[in-house]
């Protein structure tokens, strides 16, 4: 373990792993702080770009560029009252009130502070819940796999679904994407329809850059009329917390940490439910819990604890099973996946200095991330002034550059705009995209092990019983495809669901 | 217009379509192998099942977007890839700096300073961080 760690380290001490970390911290800022743009859509962007580089200095960069985009939605939520990221929604409540009592320097201190908090808490239980669940998965054959997939898919779809079974629905029809290419077993071509550019099958990169990056970008066009209330001038150096204050909030801080640590780790949760569910349970907590949503300090601290406790947290069914439990985990799958490299229970054998180099790097990025949060957090304040159009031809030049690059095929370029305009037209009906992504994803993982399944099999689909494990997962998956199920017996008011059209996707 | 139902009635379409499709495609490898068409199929099937179901239960509150909702995603979508034809035709960074310029103007961006200065310093960033520094291919686009 120790021989782990120590080549996790140098790996991690590395100048380029650092340089890495530094620059996807940076990213990280601007797209946090950028409404509209959240970690997702800034990892999608980003993993093309890395396809250059090794494994490690890819990860660093992403894990630096994850951690610090949960963070800087905080900011704009602080400034202006407009979370920069669905993460950040009740960190508005709290925090924006501070500002308008003219304590802005005050509310984005404690949030940086206990962000970076949440942030260590999370890695903390990272490491110490993936290596006993991993050695648990170790037992697992193709049976188990293919449940967990289904589970991963499942629970996303059913969580996310505003639209009566429009998250399964998205969910198969990614599922149904994958079948695209060559089949893994007979070598036959299925659905290429005589188009050579199909052989390789549907290329996931276009796929996670034209729902997440394409469509966040069209967003951005068509909100070019909405005029945002400019932040008020800070220095770049704005930090203000004193002791007694610092000490004051770390009780909420802690429960916010551990509740979102916990919630992280499930699947689908997500920090944007994280955030809401980490306030109310420290208002519960706490003394001062009638200022909640007025400007309390503890309430802000609160939000800002248990979003970003679950960026490592999610990343532990990922790491532990393969299965990603969150979108941006997912996308992180697929930059893994690029590289070679399979997350699940044999990484804990085969690259464990890579598992080192994961904690190391998340905790490097939450203390750059403290960094770059009090020395030039008056610099990222001003990224909001920028005109949304302008943010949205970059973004769109990124994508147009990343999904070319990993193949060099323009065909990649002509895909992602496809899934981009697929992407909006979904949000813009209610209909999330995460759960088609995670089945792009997920699809050949779930198609490969059914098929194995079946035939390590003597008694048929009776594998799926026999085996403890795999029955108990499939049994949840079935449970949970029940919950939308409830809709058709009473579907949502016709006012909810023409809101949730309005509002699109929040992942 | 009902938006989600033609994403409904789309996506039941391309499953009808990938569920005959597969009907053509070669045997399992073992009789224990259920083939390359039993999943696609399969997964083809619930699409039809349960999108049928969904269509159904969600007509009456199926929300209307406006045309012009669905007219934006398409005209950036056929922008970008008009440049992108364009951009094998003259070159990616011959081509980026008037995609930017039409796309700003297009999108009601009328600062000429700032749209010319945004449409030059763009692709020179873009040329230096992904072709200089990351080695991309994209000069042979």
């Amino acid at each position: 373990m120790w021989e782990g760690f120590l080549a996790g380290l140098q790996m991690a001490m590395q100048a380029q792993v650092l340089i890495a970390v530094f620059i996807g911290v940076a990213i990280g800022m601007a797209f946090g702080t950028t409404p509209g743009l959240d970690a997702t859509s800034g990892t999608a962007l980003l993993v093309p770009a890395t396809y250059a580089y090794s494994t490690e200095v890819a990860l660093g960069a992403l894990l630096g560029l994850y951690t610090a985009a949960t963070y800087a939605g905080s900011i704009t939520a602080i400034s202006i009252g407009v979370p920069g990221t669905p993460a950040s929604a009740a960190t508005v409540l709290d925090g924006f009130a501070l500002t308008q009592k003219g304590k802005l320097r005050r509310a984005l201190s404690i949030s940086i502070v206990t962000s970076v908090i949440g942030g260590l808490v999370g890695t903390a239980a990272l490491m110490f819940l993936t290596f006993p669940l991993a050695a648990f998965a170790l037992n697992f054959g193709p049976p188990e796999y293919f449940a967990l997939g289904v589970l991963g898919v499942t629970i996303i779809a059913s969580l996310v679904d505003r639209i009566v079974l429009g998250g399964f629905v998205l969910a198969l029809f990614g599922l149904l994407i994958t079948t695209v290419g060559i089949d893994p077993f007979t070598g036959s071509p299925r659905f290429t329809f005589g188009n050579v550019n199909f052989f390789e099958g549907i290329p996931y990169i276009p796929a996670l850059v034209g729902l997440f990056a394409v469509s966040e970008a069209i967003s951005l066009i068509g909100a070019r009329s909405e005029t945002r209330s400019p932040p008020s001038r800070l220095s770049l150096w704005c930090f203000n917390l004193p002791k007694a204050a610092f000490y004051k909030i770390m009780r909420v801080t802690m429960i916010g940490s551990i509740v979102g640590s916990v919630l992280g780790t499930l699947p689908a949760i997500g920090a944007a439910a994280a955030n809401w569910i980490g306030y109310n349970e420290a208002r519960r907590f706490s003394r001062d819990g009638d200022n909640f949503g007025k400007g309390s300090e503890e309430g802000l601290a609160a939000a800002e604890s248990s979003n970003n406790s679950t960026v490592s947290a999610s990343l532990i069914p990922l790491l532990a099973f393969g299965i990603p439990g969150s979108a941006t985990a997912a996308v992180l799958l697929g930059a893994m996946m690029l590289h070679g490299v399979t997350p699940g229970p044999t990484i804990f054998s085969e690259q464990l200095d890579l598992v080192y180099l994961i904690f190391i790097a998340l905790g490097l990025s939450n203390l750059l991330m403290l960094a770059f949060g009090v020395v030039g957090v008056g610099l990222w304040v001003r990224l909001v002034q920028m005109p949304p159009v302008f943010i949205a031809v970059t973004i769109l030049t990124l994508s147009v550059i990343g999904s070319y690059s990993i193949r060099s095929n323009v065909f990649d370029v002509y895909l992602a705009m496809c899934f981009g305009v697929f992407g909006y037209l979904a949000r813009r009906c209610g209909l999330s995209p995460v759960p088609i992504v995670l089945a792009i994803v997920l699809g050949a993982l779930i198609e490969e092990n059914l098929r194995r399944s079946l035939i390590m099999s003597s008694n048929g689909i009776a594998i799926f019983i026999n085996r403890p494990v795999a029955l108990v997962v499939l049994s949840v998956a079935v449970l949970t495809s029940l919950v939308p199920l409830k809709r058709l017996v009473r579907p949502l008011p016709r006012k909810q669901t023409d809101q949730s059209a309005a509002k699109g996707d929040e992942r | 217009m009902p938006l989600l139902r033609l994403i409904y009635i789309g996506i039941l379409f391309l499953a009808v379509i990938f569920f005959v499709q597969a009907q053509q495609f070669r045997g399992a490898i073992s009789p224990r192998d259920i083939g390359p068409a039993a999943f696609p199929q399969g997964i083809a099937g619930l699409i039809v099942v349960l999108g049928t179901i969904g269509l159904i239960a969600g007509w009456r509150t199926t929300p209307k977007v406006p045309w012009s909702d669905v007219a934006l995603p398409l005209a950036v979508g056929a922008v970008a890839s008009v440049a992108m034809w364009l951009a094998t035709l003259f070159g990616f960074f011959t081509v980026l700096p008037f995609a930017l310029f039409v796309g700003l103007w297009a999108s009601g961006s009328r600062q000429w300073v700032a749209v010319t200065a945004f449409s030059l310093l763009v692709p020179l960033f873009a040329w230096l961080i992904f072709v200089r520094l990351l080695g991309l291919p994209l000069m042979t686009i």
